[in-house]
């Protein structure tokens, strides 16, 4: 006998998120959304967390999600709240971060017309979301939210938005259960490789062959959480590695074979080795403009491997001699049997040894420099780094966007997958401070009573921190005990350094000397203790301030001159790298 | 270099994912020359035919990305004239018609 109950949209909403395992879930209050609000009211089982904007929410929702590998969930209302969740979801989209979004929409009679607070969120959305769907009864609800975790989650991940008119969530219906599982149309979509086996023996082949190998991992290998496979083939190959900015985590920083971040701000030796192997083997990563420089010169003379789960990645801006789609987990447990039994691998090693002794002169001839003369970023992010190794803190990171997220990505080695939360794709300003917010959440949730609470930093500089500052009050209202580094130029630092390089020092409306709050200040008015450094001598101390128990705030004061250095120009190469800065006479 | 194409495409019968679809087009350089839709009723679908101008390498990336979207379900594609349409479709009067009206950017609908 089927039993029913009657329940209303609402509540039915709820009783999906609880299926769906949500315990979290990211949010602000609006007209559209108060059925939703009210059902809450009654529910244990999942933590609200009300932000101060939408925008702060969806950031959170990301840095949930990054920290964890759980699907990250915002509730907002219509029209604004939707609207303001936007730069969010791009930034979702563009980093492939699986979230769902429930905005609430004006009634259906009330649609198309102009109504109170009503905006086309679907239509904004489109371009932006994997899935998105505006809602007609509580019935629907029942097959689009599981839909939404499952789209968000398959295939390349990305952000779902749906769109839920206040009449559906008021709405009530005989709920009989939830339907089963049945494969939907989505899922026949999996990708199926032809002659899988004839393309690994080829890796086989190229890696027995290879003088001078390379592998170059993007987020993708974390996100198919293929981390301790892909450090088997490391380790069994003998293979130099070099990462994405995303990549950051996949293997530990401090991995004999690491040659550090490639690209932009890349290492010279990445660079250098990406310009000279012979095999370049790609790993999840899709050959992003700020990695490759001039298409046209990117590693002209290598055999190119390109595994990745999405299709539409492959040859799309460099063209490889052999492209394995799917997931990356899978390709690599398939490979790493034969892979072991090949006998000729042993002599890879070998085969590399003129190979490895380039790449150590290449380590040595130019190494990321600390400058310990003076108080700036690379002294202070390389004494963050030795502190938390010394102490062997485990830790995550929400960088925001400019100098800082450089300076972080380079003297920060990070240790294992998902410590490093950055936005990449979109370079959101702003990112840091809520996402940082969001995993501190997501690490609370999944702590287990016996372990040490993990600490969650976020860094920012002065520019992006006053994105969304709005939310510290958030942190403190949670408890949420992330440490706010802020490194302060007093400029967009980024900006300003692209003007002294490329712009003959026309420093155009980047100057906030004058112009920025004071942080220290700020930081108290929203209940969190704070220091600044702005002496040298201060450093260790600062930095272990900040790391004590709770929720603190460093304002840390560099100069306004200091730059992110190897730099090699948009759209050059290697040859391009400028390494420190010129001497007026150069310039 | 931009070229003409033929491209079939079998999708959910919603205007949403219409939209995606026509969406992915939009201010990247693409011409429409023609565009019609049809119910295929045995299969509760809708098929797409549209011919369209522009960069090879950037619409077969596209093409991939639209092949991902959850309500698409087959994708061809080809060189104009190639006729992947089903006869009659793009009959040359069609387009002669069109072409004299100055309406290329005319839905067939
Ligand atoms: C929302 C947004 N607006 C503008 C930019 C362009 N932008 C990139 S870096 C940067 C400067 C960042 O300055 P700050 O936050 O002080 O960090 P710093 O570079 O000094 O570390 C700007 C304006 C951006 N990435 N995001």
């Amino acid at each position: 006998m089927i039993i029913s109950k009657r329940m209303s949209g609402s509540q039915i909403f709820f009783e999906c998120l609880k299926n769906e395992k949500v315990k979290t879930i990211f949010g602000y209050p609006g007209g559209a959304v108060l059925p939703f609000y009210d059902t809450l009211y009654d529910i244990k089982e999942i933590e609200h967390i009300l932000v101060r904007h939408e925008q702060g929410a969806v950031h959170m929702a990301e840095g949930y999600t990054r920290a964890t590998g759980k699907t990250g969930v915002v509730l907002v209302t219509s029209g604004p709240g939707a609207t303001n969740t936007v730069t969010g979801i791009t930034d979702a989209f563009m980093d492939s971060v699986p979230i769902v979004i429930f905005t609430g929409q004006v009634p259906k009679p009330f649609l198309g017309l102009d109504s109170f607070q009503e905006a086309d969120v679907i239509g904004i959305t489109r371009p932006i979301t994997k899935w998105n769907k505006l809602v007609r009864s509580p019935q629907e609800l029942l097959e689009a939210i599981p839909k939404a975790f499952e789209i968000a989650n398959s295939g390349r991940p990305g952000p779902v938005l749906i769109d839920i008119p206040k009449d559906v969530a008021l709405e009530e219906f005989d709920f009989q259960g939830f339907p089963a599982r049945t494969p939907k149309a989505f899922e026949s979509k999996k990708i199926q490789i032809k002659n899988q086996s004839d393309i690994f023996e080829k890796v086989l082949k190229a890696l027995e062959k290879a003088k001078k190998p390379l592998l170059y991992f993007g987020g993708g290998v974390i996100q198919s959480q293929a981390c301790s496979e892909l450090k088997e083939f490391v380790e069994l190959t003998n293979i130099p590695f070099t990462s994405t900015l995303q990549g950051l985590g996949g293997l530990p920083g401090d991995h004999p074979n690491s040659l550090g971040m490639l690209g932009m701000h890349g290492t010279y030796s990445s660079n250098m080795a990406i310009d000279h192997c012979d095999l370049l083997i790609v790993l999840g990563a899709r050959f992003d403009d700020r990695v490759t420089g001039k298409t046209s010169l990117f590693s002209k003379n290598s055999y190119k491997i390109h595994f990745d789960i999405d299709p539409s990645n492959m040859d799309k801006t460099i063209h490889c001699d052999l492209n394995v789609i799917g997931d990356l987990k899978n390709n690599l447990l398939k490979i790493l049997p034969s892979l072991k039994k090949n006998k000729s691998l042993k002599n890879l090693n070998e085969n590399q040894n003129q190979w490895w002794s380039t790449l150590s002169d290449w380590k040595q001839e130019c190494p990321l420099k600390i400058n310990k003369k003076e108080l700036g970023a690379t002294l202070i992010l390389s004494e963050l780094n030795s502190i938390l190794k010394k102490n062997k803190t485990k830790f995550s990171i929400a960088t925001d966007v400019g100098q800082n997220q450089m300076w972080a990505s380079q003297y920060i080695q990070f240790q294992s997958p998902k410590t490093h939360i950055t936005s990449g794709g979109l370079g959101t300003m702003g990112f840091s401070v809520p996402a940082a917010i969001g995993a501190a959440f997501g690490k609370k949730e999944q702590l287990n009573k016996s372990e040490k609470e993990e600490i969650v930093i976020s860094i920012s500089g002065d520019g992006g921190f006053q994105m969304n500052m709005q939310e510290l009050i958030t942190a403190t209202t949670y408890k949420a005990p992330v440490k706010f580094i802020i490194l302060n130029n007093s400029y967009l630092g980024m900006i300003r350094q692209w003007q002294e390089l490329f712009h003959k020092e026309r420093f155009s409306f980047t100057s906030l000397e004058g112009a920025n709050p004071d942080f220290c200040l700020l930081a108290k008015s929203m209940g969190i203790p704070s220091k600044r450094l702005d002496d040298l001598k201060d450093v260790e101390n600062s930095i272990n301030w900040v790391l004590e128990p709770g929720t603190r705030l460093l304002e840390c004061i560099i100069p306004q001159e200091e730059m992110v250095f190897p730099i090699i120009p948009s759209n050059s190469s290697i040859k391009d790298m400028i390494t420190e800065r010129f001497s007026k006479e150069e310039k | 270099m931009n070229l003409n194409f033929e491209i079939k495409i079998i999708f959910g019968n919603d205007f949403d994912c219409l939209n995606k679809i026509l969406n992915i087009f939009c201010g990247k350089g693409f011409t429409l020359e023609s565009l019609t839709t049809q119910m295929q009723y045995k299969n509760n679908k809708n098929e797409l035919k549209m011919k369209v101008k522009g960069p090879q390498k950037l619409l077969i990336i596209l093409l991939k990305r639209m092949d991902t979207f959850p309500d698409v379900f087959n994708i061809s594609w080809n060189k104009a004239p190639a006729f992947i349409f089903n006869e009659g479709l793009q009959s040359p009067l069609t387009k002669k018609i069109n072409q004299r009206k100055g309406e290329r950017n005319e839905a067939l609908l």
